[in-house]
């Protein structure tokens, strides 16, 4: 299933942050930061149970993440991915001349996976260092 | 006097040296042995440029006339603090062409990089492709950036243009952008420039104006809360007198700023 | 039972985020040398301290790679090594410093100088917008010590607490008894505006769900109705003008109002114009009541960072040294402009993991050059880095001054020793310097 026409907002969590503290490359910092939270009535949309492996395109790059529903919702059309390398393919990186990326408010898609995977953040960074 | 560049620099080269007041009453050679600064490094003019011409030594600057060729992108600060003469470059150029420019004339025969015209005090500024960030713009931490001259830009500029640009009637001096499309905060800080758009604007235009005239020949994406039309007009008259015709939708802002304010945005109806 | 010999410290600065919480307590046992209890740190504050153990992925030794993998080594070829890579490079970045004590930042400030490289620390990513803002407009600010006090209205625009500065609410901003507010959370009005129902938001008065992307036209329609002009907009942000009008008399009709606002701002298009026009309001505002803006710097020494840097070369953060003296251009010298460029050919990583924050496009560009990092885990960048040089961890393992994000210096403690093979920050880039100088004949 996929949803179209999406917000795409990204920001920090305390699980993420207790994560990064615990170690970068940890399965625990996959679990906490490779997520896609969405709105309870979205994911309902998405037919498909939490945890399923979503793929969030932009115009900026994809990815491929756990998804789960929202502890901060309702939020009807805006997606959140945790700060880190996952978000990271997807971002804006723009700067539009003030120096930061912005990091908040891509349009995005939504797709349940059939295949590929949640690479760890060693692996997904990896793939930057190969190209 | 002809410059051609020889290789694409690839980190960026800054060449603040190429102005006519630097080759003003100069020999040849002293223009090939002049510095340009790469990365952490010195490179004399003569290795990125040949340079053909016989340099007048009339000691008048508006006698002296620069051609600059090549894909100049990564070419930085042509035409800093030029006060007379022309400079004409074909080809894109980096970011900071013509910056503090009190007079003379520069033409870019491509696209321009961040800011172009950057604190403007005189001069003329034509640009014949796109430009990007910060057209016309304060430098940062200055509360007063383009003063006087004319910038022109046949394509689309990006965001920010005019910031902090201020005019003063007294001294006779009306900074002044003409471009055919621009991104978002348009003139923000504007005191008293002048921007004539002939196409579309996106979000934000005349964010922070004090006073000055914003004039939009297409569609504006999204006009601020904090301006509030007025009504229609057959035409406008600009600060410094000139009149442009048509029909247009007066709106008076940036209502942040004061009360009742004399700064306006006009959108062709 | 085991033996153990537990040594306490008290009143510790947490090294963790900008709210350095000054009441931490930590129990080392010193026979192993390990922190065996926190108390009072928030659950990241804790696990940091936690994560100095020893631990399978902390570095105890310098690390070369050769070959393609990384071998342990000494520190004076580390060292070497370094220099050689740094000397070589007609533009080399050196970046991050924001999770390192005050000396060190300034010894980074020298090398910076000595190269004629790029400095740059986190803000670039973060808080920048906020600094380009206040060049801008300046900021009317205060201290947390006095917003615990006094303050009766707090703003939190684009930021979130509770995920992010977790103690922030309980010690300074909602949840705390102060001065003149002996009711604690029942003297306050909290007002929370975000796209989303934040954790902080659902523990406001008000939640303002402002459409993403859209803070500056709300901000707009207030301080016009605060100069009082009526706007001709029905709506805006999604926020109906008759609720923005109850927003605008909640706020003008407080004692004294704080925003503190954080990425929600900075991170949206608009970047600093966000902030740029968050400051105006809050001057603005006092021309009614008295009002103050603080942002929520992320880093515990972020601040300082931008504080050494000022001092030293006159700029905060993106200064270019290539010229011989210090120039300042966020977006023309700023880390993730210079590297999707592709203009930087070596980079220095202090105290940070850039591989992790910043946009894939760019993280592409740092690989393909030479790398080293002073970095006490493994992280991100420090696996594909080109020299590893392990510190011991500002805060924990040895002293500093470190700066809180309203600008006040707090000591950090030694609670522990560091690592045999570990030196310090400061140590580390002064024997850099010392290299570079005894290389380059000075």
């Amino acid at each position: 299933m996929m949803l179209n026409n999406l917000i795409l907002l990204t920001g920090r969590t305390i699980n993420q942050g207790i994560a990064l503290e615990s170690g970068k490359t940890t399965k625990r910092n996959v679990r906490a930061t490779a997520i896609c939270a969405f709105d309870k009535d979205d994911f309902k949309k998405l037919k498909c149970f939490i945890g399923t492996p979503v793929k969030i395109t932009t115009d900026y790059g994809e990815v491929i993440v756990y998804s789960t529903i929202s502890e901060e919702g309702p939020h009807p059309g805006v997606i959140f991915i945790p700060l880190g390398p996952w978000a990271n393919q997807v971002v804006n990186p723009n700067t539009y001349s003030c120096g930061t990326p912005t990091y908040k408010g891509m349009k995005a898609k939504v797709e349940v996976v059939k295949e590929g995977k949640v690479l760890d953040a060693v692996e997904l960074i990896k793939r930057l260092k190969e190209v | 006097m002809k410059l051609n560049l020889k290789k694409k620099p690839i980190i960026p080269l800054e060449a603040d040296v190429i102005t006519t007041d630097n080759f003003l009453n100069k020999s040849l050679d002293e223009i090939k042995a002049m510095n340009l600064f790469i990365g952490n490094e010195i490179a004399k003019l003569e290795e990125y440029f040949d340079i053909d011409g016989i340099n007048e030594k009339r000691g008048n600057i508006d006698n002296i006339q620069i051609i600059i060729n090549g894909d100049l992108s990564n070419v930085k600060r042509i035409g800093e603090k030029m006060s007379g003469g022309e400079i004409i470059i074909n080809g894109d150029i980096g970011m900071h062409v013509g910056n503090q420019m009190s007079g003379g004339k520069i033409t870019v025969n491509g696209n321009a990089d961040d800011w172009a015209g950057a604190m403007l005090s005189g001069g003329e500024l034509e640009i014949n492709g796109n430009a990007r960030n910060y057209v016309g713009a304060a430098y940062r931490g200055f509360w007063k950036g383009m003063t006087d001259g004319v910038i022109r830009v046949k394509g689309k500029i990006g965001n920010e243009a005019m910031l902090w640009s201020r005019n003063s009637k007294g001294a006779n001096k009306w900074p002044i952008l003409y471009c055919g499309g621009a991104g978002s905060f348009l003139g923000i800080h504007n005191h008293g420039g002048t921007i004539i758009v002939d196409g579309d604007v996106d979000r934000y235009a005349g964010a922070d104006q004090a006073w000055g005239t914003i004039i939009i020949k297409g569609k504006l994406l999204k006009k601020l809360p904090s301006y509030k039309k007025i009504g229609e007009v057959n035409e406008i008259k600009l600060a410094n007198g000139d009149i442009i015709q048509g029909k247009f939708i007066e709106y008076s802002g940036d209502h942040t700023i004061k009360k009742e304010t004399n700064g306006r945005l006009y959108i062709v109806a | 039972m085991k033996k153990t010999n537990i040594k306490t410290t008290q009143d510790v600065i947490c090294p963790f985020c900008g709210t350095l919480c000054d009441d931490i307590e930590v129990d080392v046992d010193l026979f192993t040398n390990d922190i065996v209890e926190v108390r009072n740190a928030c659950q990241i504050g804790t696990a940091k301290y936690f994560s100095s153990n020893p631990s399978d992925h902390r570095y105890n030794k310098p690390m070369i790679r050769e070959n393609g993998e990384l071998k342990e080594t000494d520190w004076d070829t580390a060292i070497e090594k370094t220099s050689e890579i740094l000397i070589k490079a007609k533009r080399p970045l050196l970046y991050g410093f924001s999770s390192t004590e005050c000396e060190a930042q300034g010894k980074g400030v020298e090398l910076a100088e000595i190269l004629g490289g790029i400095l740059d620390n986190t803000a670039s990513v973060c808080h920048g917008p906020s600094l380009l803002a206040e060049q801008d407009v300046g900021v009317p600010t205060s201290t947390l010590g006095e917003y615990k006090n006094r303050a009766d209205l707090i703003i939190f625009w684009g930021c979130n607490p509770v995920d992010a500065h977790p103690r922030h609410l309980s010690r300074y901003s909602v949840v705390v008894r102060g001065y003149f507010r002996k009711d604690g959370r029942n003297d306050r009005f909290i007002i929370v505006i975000d796209p989303r129902n934040t954790h902080t938001a659902q523990i406001a008065d008000i939640h303002i769900q402002i459409n993403p992307n859209e803070d500056y036209e709300l901000m707009s329609a207030i301080r016009a109705m605060l100069r009082g002009v009526k706007i001709d907009d029905k709506e805006v942000s999604g926020v109906p003008k008759e609720k923005i009008e109850e927003l605008t008399k909640i706020i003008k009709n407080c004692n004294y109002g704080v925003i503190f606002f954080g990425m929600g701002l900075t991170h949206s298009s608009a970047h600093h114009r966000n902030v740029d026009t968050a400051i105006c309001l809050t001057r603005e505002l006092n021309d009614h009541t008295k009002f103050s803006i603080t942002p929520m710097r992320g880093h515990y020494n972020v601040t300082g960072a931008n504080v050494v840097f000022t001092w030293n070369t006159g700029y905060a953060y993106s200064i270019d040294f290539s010229r011989g003296y210090p120039r300042y251009n966020p977006g023309e010298f700023s880390s993730v402009d210079l590297l999707l460029r592709n203009e930087i050919d070596a980079s220095l990583i202090v105290a940070s993991d850039p591989a992790s924050n910043f946009p894939a496009n760019s993280v592409k560009n740092l690989f393909k050059h030479p790398l080293i990092v002073i970095e006490p885990h493994e992280t991100p960048t420090s696996v594909f880095a080109d020299v590893i040089l392990p510190p011991a961890i500002a805060g924990i393992e040895c002293e500093g001054t470190a700066y809180r994000m309203d600008h006040i210096p707090l000591r950090l403690r030694k609670v522990k020793e560091a690592p045999n093979g570990c030196l310090s920050d400061f140590e580390i880039l002064e024997r850099i310097v010392k290299k570079i100088k005894e290389k380059k004949g000075e």
